[in-house]
């Protein structure tokens, strides 16, 4: 034995399992992008019993909390993908944007444009922010509801970096950005059950506000700027609103009857033409 | 004088020479005045119906053609709660509540500049204020089309105005403040009210006590000084504020045999401080003629009819919280017990003392008094039935009691007065004026709340999952736990635009007729009813009834 070894135990060189064990597939849901957020946080919402927390709360609501920013995060991926392959708009604005030949070599069908955003953190509202504007060529509406629930999203998202870098110790960067008094001791995030479901209150607020807003920038560029391009043709007209429909359409909200002025599709074709004056 | 004027009851709606007219001095008002109408932040409170508003608008007469006084604003925030649905839509609620509130005071401001002759363009045109204000009233905020109004570029107007018509400062008179019993919006109301207190703005709000929710930044006493306004009716002032109250309301010839009748005394003490009440009782027991006032009826059994039918309104004042505070419904239904089992108890005390020992009051030591217990005694306070003493009294080693005064109508209703079943209208009289202050029922919260266990008594009522009907785990639960569905507290403004008709304070033969001989059902069939076309078909309801019973509906929903 040498002084090297003098500090703690050594296995030695372990291997990972097998990676193929590792993954599974999984059938591409044909739900919108809000249904499939919807469906992964309320499996992190409650797939632990609230008693559980009370043992538990701090490691496990942690991990669950780092979950829903996760889900948040696919939200964008998902929607965004969908936008790029509605939006004629869209496309030629992203047209110069530089995608990691890694996501394109490996994806097929539908992933080819979600993995234009396989290299992109949507876990600050800086970032989202910037998908927007540059892949979309939409700027989100100042102080609208999606505006403001960027705001609050930051905050949890400078939490989770203490979370998933730190051991739930808030770093100086993230503290100073949450305006944190200065201690002597260091500061640990805490979460419990109710914490976590009021982290899950803000990512659903934030994800409904996005659906809303992209759904009218989309169905705007529908009623005015799609019909200047060369590529329009008048017979797809409601066929492209369906599908821009189908892409933000939260199935669960209606079966809810949680949705303000819930339209079929023929209501919405003839409310929207009503409101543009087509 | 026309029967339908004498009876107008909020001061807001009464035309300005009116106004001048008709209102007595309130006991307190010289120094009221004064805090209304000099720097600093100021929360009137009382219960409905107290006069906050008449000396909020005295307030404002006294400021408005004085070039030295302040420059006055009177707003009312009656219509509150109508924008309480946009909180529930997942549009930003504070955001667009905060944006009402301002453009309510450029309204506001206008409306002194109109008085003053004044013109001054603002930040905003009074036409577009109008126009957004009233979209955000019709829950249409994605139809307003406005450039941010804050807090900052309301001051900067507000010092325009102030230095360009040489006044010193700005008085906001802010009514019915915490009207609308929305949590968030009482919160985001008062956060505004203490952005905007400044040296040179003085924002003054009525309030309600007990059910009135501050921000968690806003502090009374150090934030806002409170004060009371509530004309207490052990008062020695209190008679000759209501006969004065009379004598400036009604025809000389009338008020002078008003005034000088026992029964108006009775009368009186049983409104509990309350001119509003006065007025209702009275118009209960008026005669009128071709339109006109003739007389009042003041026989003895009429004036104990108007004055139970005044109390079973105050209860019904009371009860309809339940709607409008769901969360609180078990506290409501306790507090119906808690209030009778106290009258009870009060009764018992008084049958063998003398008529100058009588009690009208309940002391319960304060180690005995819960969280919970307070919390009905605040509500019971808002619907005006029980008045707090300011201080704790002290009995020694028995401890520090809180002491309740119940309402006179109450202890009249249920013979609650020295024991004898029936009594003349002199003897409740003496009964009342003469009785000792320091004759309480002591009592313990135990005896109040009767059978009831205190868990299921003060139980909160929260809706549970609107999927899977799971209960919440607690108040603040966003999240079903079973099926993850978000939780939604469903708009009280329009749980109370669907309320039964029966929820109104009046009779149960009107009641009974509207339903029978009209198709009005829910509070909201009254508010649509076309120029009170259905009302007016129904046997006994002419113009002034269908005005009076939209009034109250209108006030159901505010």
């Amino acid at each position: 034995m040498t002084w090297q070894n003098s500090v703690c135990m050594s296995v030695g060189r372990v291997s990972c399992p097998d990676v193929n064990k590792l993954v599974v597939g999984v059938p591409s849901k044909k739900t919108s992008a809000i249904d499939n957020f919807y469906s992964s946080t309320s499996t992190t919402l409650t797939k632990i019993d609230p008693a559980f927390f009370v043992n538990y709360g701090e490691e496990i609501a942690g991990l669950l909390f780092v979950g829903l920013i996760s889900s948040t995060e696919n939200y964008f991926r998902d929607i965004l993908g969908l936008t790029l392959t509605l939006c004629p708009i869209a496309q030629a604005h992203s047209a110069d944007e530089k995608v990691q030949l890694g996501s394109l070599l490996w994806s097929e069908g539908n992933l080819q444009n979600r993995s234009a955003f396989e290299f992109f953190a949507f876990s600050s509202a800086d970032n989202i922010n910037k998908a927007i504007k540059n892949f979309v060529n939409y700027q989100i509406r100042s102080n609208g509801t999606l505006d403001l629930m960027l705001r609050e999203y930051d905050k949890l998202c400078e939490l989770r970096h203490a979370v998933v870098h730190s051991g739930h110790i808030v770093a100086g960067k993230n503290a100073i950005k949450l305006g944190l008094s200065r201690t002597k001791d260091p500061l640990k995030v805490r979460l419990q059950y109710a914490e976590l479901q009021a982290a899950g209150s803000v990512c659903t607020a934030l994800v409904q506000a996005a659906n809303n807003e992209l759904f009218e920038a989309l169905v705007t560029r529908w009623a005015k700027d799609w019909r200047a391009l060369p590529s329009w043709s008048p017979s797809e007209e409601l066929a492209l609103l369906k599908r821009i429909r189908e892409a933000f359409l939260s199935q669960r909200d209606a079966k809810n009857n949680t949705i303000g002025n819930e339209r079929s599709l023929k209501s919405l074709l003839s409310h929207v033409k009503t409101a543009f004056n087509i | 004088m026309s029967f339908e004027q004498v009876f107008v009851e909020q001061a807001e709606y009464l035309a300005d020479d009116s106004f001048t007219q008709w209102h007595a001095e309130h006991p307190d008002e010289k120094i009221i005045i004064k805090k209304l109408t000099q720097g600093g932040a100021k929360l009137i409170s009382g219960p409905r119906g107290c006069g906050k508003t008449t000396l909020m608008l005295k307030g404002f007469h006294t400021m408005v053609h004085n070039p030295d006084a302040a420059f006055p604003v009177y707003v009312n925030y009656k219509r509150s709660l109508s924008i309480e649905p946009i909180y529930k839509t997942g549009t930003d609620g504070t955001y667009w509540f905060n944006q009402w509130v301002i453009l309510k005071l450029y309204l506001g401001i206008y409306a002194t500049l109109d008085r003053l002759n004044s013109n001054l363009e603002m930040s905003i045109s009074r036409e577009d204020a109008t126009k957004a204000a009233s979209l955000l009233e019709m829950s249409n905020a994605s139809k307003v089309n406005l450039q941010t109004l804050s807090v900052p570029v309301l001051e900067a107007d507000i010092h325009r105005v102030i230095e360009r018509l040489n006044r010193n400062r700005c008085v906001l008179l802010l009514d019915d403040a915490a009207h609308a019993f929305s949590v968030d919006q009482q919160r985001d109301f008062f956060d505004f009210f203490r952005q905007i207190k400044s040296q040179a703005i003085s924002p003054k709000a009525a309030v309600y006590p007990g059910v009135t929710n501050y921000s968690s930044s806003f502090h009374v006493g150090h934030d806002a000084e409170q004060i009371d306004v509530w004309i207490k009716p052990d008062r020695e002032a209190y008679l000759r504020f209501m006969h004065a109250f009379i004598q400036t309301r009604f025809p000389e010839a009338i008020a002078n045999t008003l005034t000088n009748s026992e029964a108006i005394d009775l009368l009186s003490y049983a409104s509990f401080g309350i001119p509003r009440t006065l007025l209702n009782m009275l118009q209960e027991l008026s005669i009128e003629k071709n339109g006109e006032l003739e007389k009042i009826n003041l026989s003895r059994t009429d004036v104990l009819r108007a004055i139970k039918q005044h109390f079973t309104n105050t209860k019904k004042l009371f009860t309809s919280l339940s709607a409008k505070l769901p969360v609180y419904k078990s506290f409501i239904s306790t507090g119906e017990v808690i209030l009778s089992n106290a009258i009870g108890l009060v009764k018992a005390y008084n049958k063998e003392k003398g008529t100058d020992k009588q009690s009208v009051s309940i002391a319960i030591s304060s180690e005995d008094l819960s969280h919970e217990m307070s919390k009905v005694f605040a509500l019971f306070q808002y619907a005006g039935l029980c008045i707090p003493k300011d201080e704790l009294v002290s009995r020694g080693e028995k401890g520090r009691f809180q002491i309740y005064t119940l309402h006179y109508a109450g202890l009249i209703d249920s013979n609650a007065l020295i024991g004898a079943k029936s009594l003349s209208i002199q003897d409740y009289v003496t009964a009342f004026s003469k009785r000792n202050a320091h004759e309480f029922t002591r009592t313990r919260s135990i005896n109040l709340i009767g059978k009831a266990k205190p868990d299921h008594a003060f139980a909160l009522s929260l809706p549970p999952c609107s999927v899977c009907q799971t209960p919440r785990l607690f108040e603040d639960a966003k999240f079903c736990a079973k099926c993850g569905t978000p939780l939604t507290i469903p708009s009280t403004y329009l749980s109370l635009m669907n309320a039964d008709i029966d929820e109104l304070p009046l009779t149960k033969i009107r009641l009974q007729k509207i339903k029978e001989q009209s198709s009005i059902r829910k509070i909201k069939d009254i508010l649509y009813d076309h120029e009170h076309s259905e009302l007016l078909s129904i046997d006994r309801i002419g113009k002034y009834w269908a005005a009076r019973i939209v009034g109250l509906a209108e006030e159901f929903v505010e």
